[in-house]
């Protein structure tokens, strides 16, 4: 977990952290030990509390002794009169979100922060496009996702397109390149706004004013073995931008632009067994095979199916 | 790679074999759990001291996020 990096900027907005895992008080005691986080760590080793939020792994099944307990990964967002205002899951367990997730998500909008890679360009025609790596303080590590935001800011009236186009427009269109073990995944795009346009038979579909497109990106084993030499290893990213902005009477050509990011990147961190060896991760100093080894006896004095 | 390593789709490598159902990515209705809009149930847990820790008690008025991770052990 890198959630404690950040925590200060959470105690800041008085937003109190409150992480849940089937583990037993002793090992999360050990972890708190050899990790030093300060947050709040609860223990739930019959996943009541898993099972009553609705996010009990159901992929994993009874006869998965020690995993069977495990949540899916991810957060509720609680509001101060108790509410549930917003969520968060992953499908993959070597996804995780971070701290900047949790605030972004709170404030209801991406904010860069002062050490994430960014870059930005500004056109004739108006437009100011920026690119920016966010969450894990800008570093990228083997396994944690982190969100590369393409931040369109248009002046009034003018907009950009999203498919369909009619023929000899282009509509936006936002690619992303990076070594092998830097992987994308698909653009998380807004709704665009129909646009009526007069001698067209449909409306065209336009997005206008400040438009966030995101791409959950992440670092895979590959990243991690290939850096795991060089002392100080960062990665390239190209962001592709190719748009074409108009406003109610005229279109500017269309435009492409490369945006490239430097991104650190640092070795995740594994739990501590005496024998697993991952490739770009340090292991926390703490003797997981215990631990391990008790949940396996747990879980098989558990009566059948689980409580 | 040693032998008893394996790579999934997403290109992470562990111990595990890919077919595992630690690593099958869930397809079916997603996001899990509790809609946005419900309130959120209190509980009680033991931290890492042993000490139970309400969760509305606990937060006395603060938004809060409930985080779930799969185990700080594994």
């Amino acid at each position: 977990m890198e959630l404690h990096q950040g925590l200060h900027r959470l105690r800041d907005q008085d937003i109190e952290l409150y992480a849940i895992s089937y583990d037993d008080t002793e090992a999360i005691a050990d972890y708190v030990r050899a990790s030093g986080v300060e947050f709040t760590l609860l223990s739930d080793v019959e996943s009541q509390v898993i099972r009553r939020y609705g996010v009990l792994n159901t992929i994993v099944q009874p006869e998965d002794v020690p995993f069977y307990g495990i949540p899916f990964p991810g957060f509720f967002l609680v509001s101060e009169d108790g509410i549930i205002v917003d969520k968060l899951f992953n499908r993959h367990l070597a996804n995780r979100e971070g701290i900047e997730t949790i605030l972004d998500s709170f404030a209801g909008r991406i904010q860069p922060g002062d050490d994430e890679p960014i870059e930005s360009i500004a056109e004739d025609d108006g437009i100011r496009i920026t690119a920016f790596l966010r969450g894990g303080g800008g570093v990228l590590r083997v396994g944690p996702r982190r969100r590369l935001v393409v931040r369109f800011e248009m002046p009034d009236g003018l907009h950009v397109y999203g498919e369909p186009v009619p023929d000899g427009m282009v509509a936006t269109q936002i690619t992303v390149h990076g070594p092998d073990g830097f992987r994308s995944e698909p653009i998380e795009a807004p709704p665009t706004e129909p646009l009526d346009f007069p001698g067209l038979e449909h409306p065209l579909q336009v997005w206008g004013g400040e438009t966030d497109f995101v791409i959950p990106v992440y670092a895979n084993t590959d990243l991690g073995r290939a850096l795991k030499d060089e002392s100080d290893p960062s990665i390239e990213i190209d962001v592709v931008v190719r748009y074409q902005a108009c406003d109610d009477t005229r279109c500017f050509i269309p435009r492409t632009h490369t945006l490239t990011l430097t991104v650190p990147l640092q070795p995740g961190v594994k739990p501590g067994f005496s024998r697993m060896k991952y490739g770009g991760a340090t292991a926390i100093d703490m003797d997981s095979d215990a631990h391990l080894q008790r949940m396996v006896e747990r879980s098989s004095t558990r009566p059948a199916g689980g409580s | 790679m040693s032998d008893d390593q394996f790579t999934d789709e997403y290109g992470f490598t562990g111990p595990l074999p890919v077919t595992s159902t630690q690593r099958v990515v869930p397809t079916g209705d997603f996001p899990p759990g509790l809609q946005i809009g419900e309130a959120a149930p209190d509980f009680t847990l033991p931290n890492h001291l042993g000490e139970s820790v309400t969760f509305h008690h606990d937060r006395a008025g603060r938004r809060a996020a409930v985080l779930f991770y799969r185990s700080a052990v594994w």
